[in-house]
């Protein structure tokens, strides 16, 4: 055999480089960035009046939870009360609560959650983008977002303001861009209160025309209604002509879209699951958009308050149901067939949250917000401003127009108070309205756990700082001291 | 790839002209004296080969001078000189030489020397195991690596850690390649199935060595991806210039729950417990009599019906077949193997299958003596019908508790009973017959390697990798009852597709100068891009009652969203490798590899490192000549590691991502992954010494390992604080320690006719957390905390201190000093507890008896100083706070509890109470248990059919044999009463899932029957 070494050798070095290069080519830095499809970076998201309102959009969603205004904010405000209980035939939702076998290891999800909308409403009104008109109205919704989560959240996680105590425990307040690697130590709730009322006042001041025209949305009425309840609940000099104030032009001044719901339609604006009579109603003032998946069938509200959700075992107690007289338009939405016989006595069932709507096989929108609640401010306004004679008679005439009984006035805020209880029995306002008036309550019957009586101001009026989601976490936190 | 090539060039033999060959003839014995068939005999510098006959005889082509090189089946590869033309006997097999394992650019992983820590099982024990996935037959078989399973059914994910959790999220799981192929760590790749581990794709008859990689010195290699080891599967192939040989095998499984102590109260003992628990209510006025017929009534309860629910849902007979073919040969310059294998397996749930076909197809080949090409190539096709497992109330193995016995299956008319107190609408026996959770699987793995000598002494190598798995899922919930009934009948469906390939070159010089030094140096390039392709729609109001979109809803209000998904990472890598040994007798190596990741924050880069060094002592003139063997080894090195990519979790660190969002009917933005721009590598930095040796005629040799791995900033999912806007962020927020030792060891005290074989092996491993950012910060899940000095993933909860006599309270201790007792749960503070749901110690023994034909092993695993709980214990014994939804018990409490008015002195349970808000059964120390063990992991009673009956037949061999696997389990602590390597599949395969008992299918103990025939 004969080589011809030449040509080997040029074969050697061709093949040599060609295999020195391919290993080598193959690895260039731009390969290695890679964005995913489905999300962009945050920073470069915001480009438009369009991608500002989706950003808006996003903090709705964050506050159509189940653990916020989807569900258990609605729901945990009738259960930390006098209103309804865990039936012992459950499936264990709910059961600490209903016990009040709280700790701060306890964590029900919703300081989380409701921060998530501070954090939404701050991108927002961090924008840089031209201030058109557009723009305006949708800063001035993301105040309000901001103001009702603040709202909420104080309310919550420190001490009553008229209740003199520990007032330098307030809830952490930030307004930058996000920065997920930043803590916030609490404010005082005075400081807390002074930024709920500017945002409120900056909601106002933006919001000219509506964006997002149904009542999912945030709009002048809402944030109105809501500065009458937070001057109620301040209760500083002048609070509560403010509150009045706010409360009268929700009642008079309201655009059209807004008015009263009549006796006739009453239980059918709750119950009814045709979304043409129950939802986007001129009597709702804000609501939470429900859609299939959202929160998901399981833990929505109607899940747990309705006689045939997947989790139904939240019920009303015996006396309350028996204080409503047969003509009250209210009684109508309870139900006491088919309560759980593992009670004693019985409870009663609510209809407000019907299990299903015309629309397929998820729940109603959820009401957060009614203008009856402003006919009712109004009420506890004047109460306050010592005009108790107009107060017993709006108080009245408010009864009588659902049906129900009048009162003598003799123990005039606890009238007032269970004409509220009445009137929002299931929406989440009665541990509000009794942490308000720096009241307690008493669990007469169906009470598990060991603490039947709760006092005015004590503990179990104030959610601890949960310890693995918060206290751990964020070295600026203190516990409330009520928890230490 | 072997090196069977030469080191001279056969063309420089052929123009120095005038060599003339001869028939050089031997037969080659193994250590034991037994003759070694079928290893292959290559001469060194030529093409010449042959393979011994079954009697270890040959005859090949070399000349006086020559050097052969024998490899046996296992791949050991031995050289011997050429001093005669009639060889006689060549003993193989001693002194102990190393298998090869090539990494990553055709790199070896020995050279020589042994000087790293690592382990090689052998295909031995993968052939017809009944096991579903490779990983599960490592368990007990390694030193140091700890085995538990996410789930019984075939094709679950497992936990596997080497040498302790090196990290805090992700898998802990080591690195997987095969052939080549850098195919994962076994993370759950499913989206409907609880979990589907991506090994099961590889068959285990297909593989010949699996090596174990767990120091620096080897795993360096992998760069960032080798930090919790890396184990490496070498598949089977044929050999050059062998006869066709054919191989078929069977085995035939029966199965039943290998450990299951849970003692469930019989409708008699239900009702008289839920009667207990209204009689012990204070104001209760009637007897117990009373308040048990009281229970009866309101439970609805007919006094007859006793259901086994559990029973009612299973087969009577679990089943696994196997069978097995494989054609093996090769030509001058072409060998192959070709193999098929079909796994049947039909486990414990009516209506639950598992059902894997295979194939694969290895090739050889050499274009010249300098030019080699190799091909694997493995396609898998799974079908599996599983359950949904964990707290789902359709999970039938959940069933034992969430149904009571006092109901019956069928109501009276027939129909499935759907009054079941807190499981009411789930029947799982109705379940059980139109619901369903299925897949299809196909996987296709598969490389191509070439090697060039392209001058002398210098090499290129290059592999070509690719894993390609299809994964199609449906999920089907029938309209009749359960979750289907409230949406009028669902089904889901998924499609996944993930493509991964790796392309490694690398060029080297390879040389023995001067018989003395034995230098060789690789440098090389590796890329690898994995891709993710998801599809997921879902359907309900079906029209018709049938798994099938097209059936569902076309109303558009009751349309449910579809979903897709495309996620893709990259890495890039340079390395070097030095590997030095003088003398045959000193070694030294140095590895060093950049890596560029994709995931990362802005800095993309690291470097990595390590350097090994060995003496080979034996070697030595002033060595004692009955040490066969002692060989002193150290290494160190730093390797990175990226935890969460390999699950699809949030490969982009770099930036906050916002996403599709919606409201109502109106779509917004919403932030999707909090990102972390200054995010960098995990680093492991591990410290190993090594001595191995081997006395008396190797009767007695061991291996011993002392380790130091330290992970320096420990990536972890961190949470943020609520009020900071509540999520988790990929963050580098510690160190994680461990520190162990490991002793393997075989002892051969006969070895004749008569031969005695036992291997063992211990570990021991101490998981601490080391210095954290927070040192304050507690991370809990699931009852474990991560906090700085503390055990890695130690216990937290409240402690149990007992029953009150007097009013039959709980007692917790308020606080760590154990001092003071409180009924309030809420007023005593959770603590760490001094124990990990991962094993302190760890031991396998493995004993052989052989003779003549007949061949009897035992194999025993035992893991020691580790704890695990039930996760729905406070369901199982709930003091009476479910009493009234009727969730079975186990009987402890019905006979072992506080009783109203008795003298209660030394009870152990609290007071039953119907609608008890005590919390007394909440978590805490009272659920925990010791999971320390041993078991019979396997026995396997083996006949080899003698030379007579194979010349009377003509077949090579035939063995017949009865192997029992998870035989039999000794438990440590009384109340343990169910498996302790069992897992919960709820963490993805994180280390939060380990040790946490949820009722997913069971581990299984298997008796099968096989027989394996070459002809």
């Amino acid at each position: 055999m004969i080589f011809n070494t030449n040509k080997m050798k040029i074969t050697k070095i061709l093949i040599t480089t060609v295999l020195v290069t391919s290993l080598f080519n193959s690895c260039e830095e731009e390969r290695l960035d890679i964005l995913p499809v489905l999300s962009d970076p945050l920073e470069t998201v915001i480009v438009d009046e369009a991608s500002l309102n989706e950003m808006l959009v996003g903090g709705y969603d964050q506050l159509s939870n189940a653990t916020v205004f989807g569900a258990n904010i609605s729901i945990y405000g009738d259960l930390f009360s006098d209103n309804t209980f865990v039936s012992n035939t459950n499936d264990g939702y709910f059961f600490q609560e209903n016990a009040l076998a709280i700790s701060n290891q306890t964590d029900l999800g919703f300081l989380g959650g409701l921060y998530k909308s501070v954090v939404y409403a701050n991108i927002v009104l961090n924008n840089t983008l031209q201030d058109t008109s557009v723009v305006q109205n949708i800063e001035g919704q993301a105040y309000a977002m901001r103001g009702l989560a603040l709202f909420y959240i104080v309310n919550l996680f420190s001490s009553n303001p008229t209740s003199g105590q520990y007032q330098e425990f307030g809830v952490p307040v930030y307004t930058g861009p996000y920065n997920p690697s930043e803590n916030y130590p609490r404010k005082s709730v005075a400081e807390v209160y002074n930024q709920i009322i500017s945002d409120f006042e900056n909601a106002l001041a933006n919001m000219n025309q509506p964006v997002n025209n149904n009542k999912g949305y945030l709009n002048p009425t809402a944030v109105k209604l809501l500065l009458s309840r937070v001057y109620l609940t301040r209760g500083e000099a002048g609070d509560y002509q403010r509150s009045l104030d706010y409360a009268n032009e929700v009642i008079n001044s309201s655009p059209s879209q807004f008015g009263f719901v009549s006796n006739e339609n009453y239980v059918s604006y709750f119950n009814a699951s045709d979304i043409a009579v129950s939802e986007d109603q001129p009597e709702t003032v804000w609501e939470i958009n429900m859609t299939t998946d959202n929160p998901g069938l399981n833990a929505a509200i109607s899940s747990f308050y309705h006689r045939t959700g997947a989790h139904g075992s939240l019920l009303f107690r015996q006396d309350f149901y028996s204080s409503f007289n047969d003509g009250d338009v209210r009684k109508s939405l309870f139900s006491t067939s088919g309560a759980p016989t593992s009670d004693t006595p019985l409870g009663v069932w609510t209809t407000k949250w019907p299990r299903t709507t015309s629309e397929g096989n998820f729940t109603i929108n959820v009401k957060i917000l009614r203008m009856s609640e402003a006919k009712l401010n109004r009420i506890e306004a004047l109460y306050h401003l010592g005009q108790t004679g107009s107060a017993l008679n709006e108080l009245n005439a408010f009864a009588s127009s659902r049906g129900g009984n009048t009162y003598s006035g003799t123990d005039l805020l606890n009238d007032i108070l269970t004409e509220r209880r009445k009137e929002f029995f299931g929406e989440g306002q009665r541990f509000y309205d009794l942490k308000r008036n720096n009241l307690g309550y008493t669990k007469l019957t169906n009470c598990a756990g060991s603490v039947c009586t709760v006092e005015a101001n004590s503990k179990w009026m104030v959610f601890p700082m949960p310890e693995n989601s918060e206290m751990l976490l964020n070295p600026l936190m203190t516990q409330h001291p009520l928890w230490q | 790839m072997r090196t069977r090539f030469a080191f001279l060039s056969a063309l420089f033999l052929l123009l120095a002209g005038q060599v003339i060959f001869a028939q050089v003839t031997g037969t080659v014995e193994d250590a034991d004296g037994f003759p070694l068939a079928d290893a292959q005999i290559s001469v060194r510098g030529t093409d010449a080969s042959a393979v011994t006959d079954e009697n270890g005889a040959f005859s090949v082509d070399a000349q006086v001078g020559d050097v052969l090189i024998i490899t046996d089946l296992m791949g050991t590869t031995q050289e011997f000189n050429i001093p005669k033309t009639k060889l006689g006997t060549l003993k193989f097999g001693a002194p102990v030489t190393l298998t090869e394992v090539t990494l990553v650019g055709g790199i070896k992983m020995e050279t020589g020397q042994k000087l790293g820590a690592n382990t090689i099982v052998r295909k031995e024990d993968f052939e017809l195991a009944p096991v579903a996935t490779i990983d599960e037959v490592l368990n007990g078989r390694v030193a140091g690596l700890s085995f538990s399973a996410n789930s019984g059914h075939p094709g679950g994910t497992n936990i596997i850690t080497i040498r302790g959790v090196g990290s805090f999220v992700g898998t802990p799981n080591p690195l997987y390649v095969i052939d080549g192929v850098v195919v994962g760590k076994g993370q759950d790749a499913a989206s409907v199935l609880e979990s589907y581990n991506p090994l099961t794709s590889i068959d285990p008859n297909s593989i010949e060595t699996v090596a174990v990689l767990k120091d620096a010195s080897a795993t360096a290699l992998y760069g960032a991806r080798g930090a919790n080891g890396v184990i490496v599967v070498t598949t089977k192939k044929g050999k050059y210039n062998q006869k066709t040989r054919f191989n078929l095998s069977t085995d035939f499984g029966i199965q039943d729950v290998a450990y299951d102590k849970q003692d469930w109260m019989t409708s008699e003992e239900f009702v008289k417990w839920g009667g207990l628990t209204l009689y012990n209510q204070p104001n209760y006025e009637g007897s117990r009599e009373d308040a048990v017929n009281e229970f009866i009534e309101q439970s609805g309860w007919d006094g007859v019906t006793n259901t086994d629910w559990l029973d009612a849902v299973t087969r009577s007979n679990s089943s696994v077949k196997t069978y097995n073919f494989s054609a093996t040969g090769g030509g001058e310059n072409t060998s192959f193997r070709a193999g098929g294998a079909y796994t049947e397996n039909r486990p414990l749930l009516v209506n639950s299958k598992f059902d894997r076909f295979s194939a694969n197809l290895a090739a050889d080949h050499k274009v010249t003596d300098k030019f080699t090409l190799g091909s694997n190539v493995n396609f898998t096709h799974v079908s599996t019908t599983g359950i949904d497992d964990g707290g789902a109330f359709r999970n039938p193995f959940l069933t034992q508790w969430t149904i009571a016995p006092i109901f019956p299956v069928y109501d009276v008319n027939g129909d499935y009973n759907q009054v079941l107190g807190g499981q009411s609408d789930y029947n799982p026996v109705g379940l059980q017959q139109t619901d369903f959770q299925k897949a299809a699987i196909k996987t296709f793995v598969g490389s191509v390697n070439a090697e060039l000598e392209f001058f002398k002494n210098f090499y290129f190598y290059s592999l070509f990798g690719t894993q390609y798995q299809v994964i199609d899922e449906t999920s089907f919930w029938s309209k009749e009852h359960g979750d289907g009934a409230n949406y009028g009948g669902q089904v889901t469906k998924a499609n996944t597709q993930t493509f991964d390939w790796n392309w490694s070159s690398s060029v080297s010089y390879r040389n023995i100068i001067k018989e003395k030094h034995d230098l060789q140096v690789y440098f090389g390039t590796e890329y690898q891009e994995h891709k993710y392709n998801n599809l997921y729609l879902q359907a309900w109001q079906l029209v018709r009652d049938e798994p099938w979109i097209s059936f569902g809803s076309t109303d558009q209000a009751e349309i449910l969203p579809s979903y897709d998904e495309f996620l893709k990472w990259v890495q890039f890598s340079y390395y070097g490798k030095l590997n030095y040994i003088f003398d045959k007798k000193y070694s030294v190596s140095a590895t060093v590899r950049n890596d560029n990741n994709s995931t990362l924050g802005n800095d993309k880069s690291g470097w990595f490192w390590s350097v090994g060094a060995g003496w080979d002592i034996a070697k030595e003139n002033f060595m004692p000549s009955f040490l066969n063997q002692l060989n002193l080894r150290a290494s160190y090195g730093e390797i990175g590691n990226v935890p969460y990519a390999d699950s699809w979790g949030s490969i982009n660190n770099q930036f906050t991502m916002a996403g599709l969002a919606s409201y109502g009917s109106d779509s917004g933005l919403g932030i999707s992954s909090i990102g972390n721009p200054a995010l960098i590598w995990e680093s492991v930095n591990q410290l190993n010494l090594g001595l191995d040796f081997s006395l008396a005629n190797n009767i007695f040799g061991a291996s011993i390992d002392v380790y130091n791995k330290e992970t320096e900033s420990a990536i972890y999912n961190a949470n943020i604080a609520d009020t900071s806007a509540a999520g988790a962020s990929q963050r580098n927020i510690g160190n994680i320690l461990n520190k162990g030792v490991e002793v393997s060891f075989n002892l051969r005290p006969f070895n004749n006719e008569f031969k005695w074989l036992i291997d063992g092996n211990f570990s021991y491993n101490k998981n601490t957390v080391g210095d954290m950012l927070d040192p304050e910060e507690i991370q809990v899940n699931s009852r474990r905390g991560i906090k700085e000095g503390q055990l890695f993933a130690e216990y937290y909860m409240r402690g149990w201190a007992g029953v009150d006599p007097e009013t039959g309270a709980a007692l917790f201790w308020t606080d760590e000093t154990e001092t003071e007792t409180t009924t309030d749960f809420n007023a005593a503070t959770p603590y760490f507890q001094g124990k990990t749901p991962f094993p302190t110690y760890m031991a396998g023994l493995q004993s052989q008896f052989i003779y003549k034909g007949v061949s009897l092993s035992l194999f025993f695993t035992g893991q020691f100083d580790y704890a695990v709980q039930n996760r729905w214990q406070n369901y199982v014994t709930n003091d009476g706070q479910y009493a009234l939804s009727y969730y079975n018990q186990t009987a402890d409490v019905l006979y072992d509890s506080w009783v109203r008015g008795e003298d209660n002195e030394g009870v152990t349970n609290p007071i039953q109470i119907v609608g008890n808000s005590s919390l007394s059964n909440s978590p805490s120390t009272r659920w925990l248990r010791d999971g320390d063990h041993i078991r019979l992991k396997e026995a396997k009673l083996a006949y080899t059919f003698g030379d007579m009956f194979k010349k009377a037949t003509g077949v090579d061999n035939l063995t017949v044999y009865v192997k029992g696997t998870n035989l039999f389990i000794w438990v440590f602590d009384d109340e343990l009463t169910f498996d302790p390597e069992a897992n919960s599949n709820e963490y993805g395969g994180g280390w939060q899932g380990k040790g946490l008992f949820d009722y997913t299918a069971p581990i299984m103990r298997t008796i099968s029957l096989g027989v394996s025939i070459d002809f």
